[in-house]
């Protein structure tokens, strides 16, 4: 994995390329674990399914899914939410090749800013569950464990996009690094 | 060495989250402990990765603080033993940083020290070395 001197897709100064596909599919497939999680657990919520998993909380699930703050007084399920975001973290991660730290500043961050705040996102829901409604909802506890996973993975990626913009901004000022973000290089 | 720490770490939130120490005490020692073990879990796992690293001194923070919680919040005598314990494993663990092994291009701090960057010429993306 450190032969990243030797790729020319490496970005500068890196032992190793954040961009290839053997650092993007682990995130890609919790990304997708998460996604299904987040889609049973919405389908719980919707009444579609009238039981949930739940080995170690006795009717913890139910109380956090149902009958807490959360449930009761947001408009959609928010399990939903989650679902929406982990499918298109999957997808953002997905798009693009192994040199997108450099052709596609604009997809990386964007999936940098959605694994943050599915990370963050799914802690302060983890601290309701523990606080708030005093229920543990195991299958929840997963969703955010996964959520938290990817973070750390993803956040590479993202720095070596920040070097690549911050050297564009360098060279060529907010035009450059506006055009350098879309993935328009200049010609010189 | 680095990141079993920080994973470690991690595990000790999920210990505070189980609450067996605070389960005997009032329920302001629950409510901060479970509020603490997930923070801790979320810091503890980014900063195993190599790149978030210096995010564990976050950890050492809430070790700090899990020392002072038991005086200032009021714990059962169990509850302030495992504070205690927790609060100075979390310093030691977090104080680790272990060997950073790849190259980042300078990591975070290259991003507002122009000097630091490496290559730091228009044709980006090219080993010229």
């Amino acid at each position: 994995m450190n032969n990243g001197m030797m790729d020319p897709d490496s970005p500068p100064g890196w032992s190793y390329n954040p961009s290839t596909w053997a650092e993007r599919l682990p995130d890609i497939a919790i990304a997708l674990v998460g996604f299904g999680l987040a889609t049973y657990l919405t389908l719980y919520q919707v009444d579609a399914i009238s039981t949930v998993y739940e080995p170690f909380f006795g009717d913890g699930s139910h109380y956090v899914l149902k009958q807490s703050i959360v449930p009761r007084y947001f408009p959609i399920p928010d399990a939903a939410l989650g679902a929406a975001a982990y499918l298109a973290d999957a997808i953002a991660d997905a798009i693009g090749g192994r040199r997108r730290w450099r052709t596609m500043p604009w997809m990386v961050l964007m999936l940098g800013a959605l694994a943050c705040g599915l990370a963050v996102i799914g802690t302060v829901l983890t601290v309701f569950q523990g606080v708030l409604a005093q229920h543990f909802c195991t299958l929840c506890l997963c969703s955010a464990f996964c959520s938290v996973l990817m973070l750390g993975a993803v956040l590479d990626e993202v720095l070596a996009t920040l070097q690549y913009l911050r050297r564009q901004w360098n060279a060529h000022g907010w035009h450059g690094t506006w055009r350098a973000l879309w993935g328009l290089e200049l010609a010189s | 060495m680095g990141m079993l720490a920080q994973i470690l770490s991690a595990a000790l939130g999920g210990w505070l989250m189980a609450g067996p120490g605070a389960l005997s005490g009032p329920d302001i020692a629950l409510i901060n402990d479970r509020v603490v073990g997930p923070l801790v879990i979320l810091i503890g796992l980014s900063a195993a990765h190599e790149i978030m690293r210096p995010l564990r001194w976050l950890n050492v923070l809430l070790g700090l603080w899990m020392l002072i919680a038991p005086w200032a919040l009021g714990y059962s005598w169990t509850g302030m033993l495992n504070a205690t314990a927790v609060g100075v494993l979390l310093i030691v663990l977090g104080s680790i940083r272990g060997p950073i092994r790849a190259r980042h291009g300078g990591g975070w701090s290259a991003l507002w020290k122009p000097l630091a960057l490496i290559q730091g010429d228009i044709s980006d993306g090219k080993q010229t070395t």
